[in-house]
């Protein structure tokens, strides 16, 4: 199951909540953190979309790694796949 | 137990048998070595395997690893430092040396989180520095050793593309956790802050630090998803209101002063993974905590690297240590 579409709900949870979940990839941690704060300072939709864009994409270059395929599996189930 | 510190002659040797070199020494070391495939930056700290210490004669060496199917020395000026990602490798990590007090310095920290692709390769690296007694007049540096110069605000960076079978992994070590006291904001990102707002109330920070004697060697504490970020404080100025750091505070990042630190030196061994020292490719930590917990000549689980004037895992830390491995996929 690949990566959920850029419309998906989730990607905007993730860019305007703090998730529950505990990731174990530092760079995950920082590049949510940055893009938590960007929503807060720019919230329109078009942001939104273009930080969400942005997560999906960190995501896919880093697809190898098994901490970020662990985080990955923490927010999509382990049947997600980037 | 592997050798870290080499003497001049020594590095000049590997230079001279082409071997890719990321290096760290004095630097009227370092302007003693030949042309060739590294880069380097400025300090005479270290945490050797048996302890910190302070030499102008040896050089940290760190080889880029033989099973990298490429790697490239690359100089930015600040003008072009924000390509630093986009120039990364697929497949790799990029290893950066950035000269502490210059602008390019000041505009990595306030702006690499926000450079193209930022975090979408692993870059690790430093700081460089001078020995503490030399702060009045040497200049921290870079060198590249592709064209043997030096530089004061270059940053330096070794591109190392690594075989689809292998992945790199930064990490740090912080053992610094927000505090439960007030909650600081700052209404502008830099290196120096005049007002913070405290639990929202507008006040004079530097005051607001000296009326309740905190203790400075406790950084700043953000907490972003669970990473603790540190900004440490550099200089705190009452009469001027002006509170300096090491590394720059960020509008709309949320700090509190962290938990004091019991048994420094231990707390750290604590935080050192058992048998780190047989998987690290490289590892660095901060001139703050080698003062405060007194590292000369203590060692920390036979982990080395030099100790640096800011650390670097994909942006720039603070009062951090942190280490890279890299990982069979």
């Amino acid at each position: 199951m690949p990566l959920p579409n850029i419309n998906h709900p989730i990607w905007k949870e993730l860019i305007t909540k703090r998730p529950e979940h505990q990731f174990d990839f530092f760079a995950f941690k920082l590049i949510l953190s940055r893009l938590n704060m960007e929503y807060e300072k720019n919230p329109s939709p078009q942001a939104i979309e273009t930080y969400a864009r942005e997560l999906k994409a960190f995501l896919e270059k880093n697809a190898n790694l098994p901490k970020l395929q662990n985080d990955v599996r923490k927010l999509f189930g382990n049947g997600a796949m980037v | 137990m592997n050798q870290v510190m080499y003497t001049v002659d020594e590095v000049s040797a590997l230079i001279r048998e082409g071997k890719s070199l990321i290096l760290a020494g004095d630097e009227r070391t370092l302007k003693k070595l030949p042309k060739g495939n590294w880069i380097a930056g400025s300090i005479p700290y270290f945490l050797d395997v048996d302890g910190g210490k302070f030499t102008r004669d040896h050089i940290y060496v760190t080889r880029v690893p033989e099973f990298a199917t490429k790697s490239t020395v690359k100089v930015y000026s600040p003008e072009g430092i924000s390509e630093v990602y986009n120039d990364a490798p697929q497949n790799g990590f990029s290893f950066i040396i950035l000269p502490a007090f210059s602008s390019i310095h000041a505009s990595f920290a306030l702006e690499s989180p926000t450079y193209q692709n930022f975090a979408c390769s692993p870059l690790i690296g430093w700081i460089s520095g001078t020995a503490l007694d030399d702060l009045d007049y040497a200049k921290p540096k870079t060198f590249d050793g592709i064209s043997a110069s030096e530089h004061q605000n270059k940053a330096v960076v070794f591109h190392v593309e690594l075989p689809a079978n292998k992945a790199a992994d930064i990490q740090i070590i912080n053992l610094m956790e927000q505090g439960d006291g007030d909650i600081i904001t700052f209404p502008k990102s830099g290196f120096h802050a005049s007002e913070a707002l405290i639990n929202g109330e507008k006040m004079d920070f530097a005051s607001y630090l000296n009326d309740r004697d905190i203790d400075t060697k406790l950084p700043l504490v953000a907490d972003m998803h669970g990473a603790m970020i540190n900004t440490s404080f550099q200089a705190i100025d009452v009469e001027n209101r002006r509170v300096d750091f090491y590394a720059p505070v960020f509008d709309g990042v949320t700090y509190k002063i962290a938990k004091p630190v019991e048994h420094y030196v231990n707390s750290f061994k604590e935080r050192v993974p058992e048998g780190l020292e047989e998987s690290i490719y490289f590892s660095c930590n901060c001139i703050l905590n080698y003062l405060y917990a007194s590292l000369e000549g203590k060692s920390l689980k036979k982990v080395t690297g030099p100790i640096t004037f800011g650390e670097i895992a994909y942006q720039l830390l603070n009062q951090t240590m942190v280490y890279m491995t890299i990982e069979d996929i």
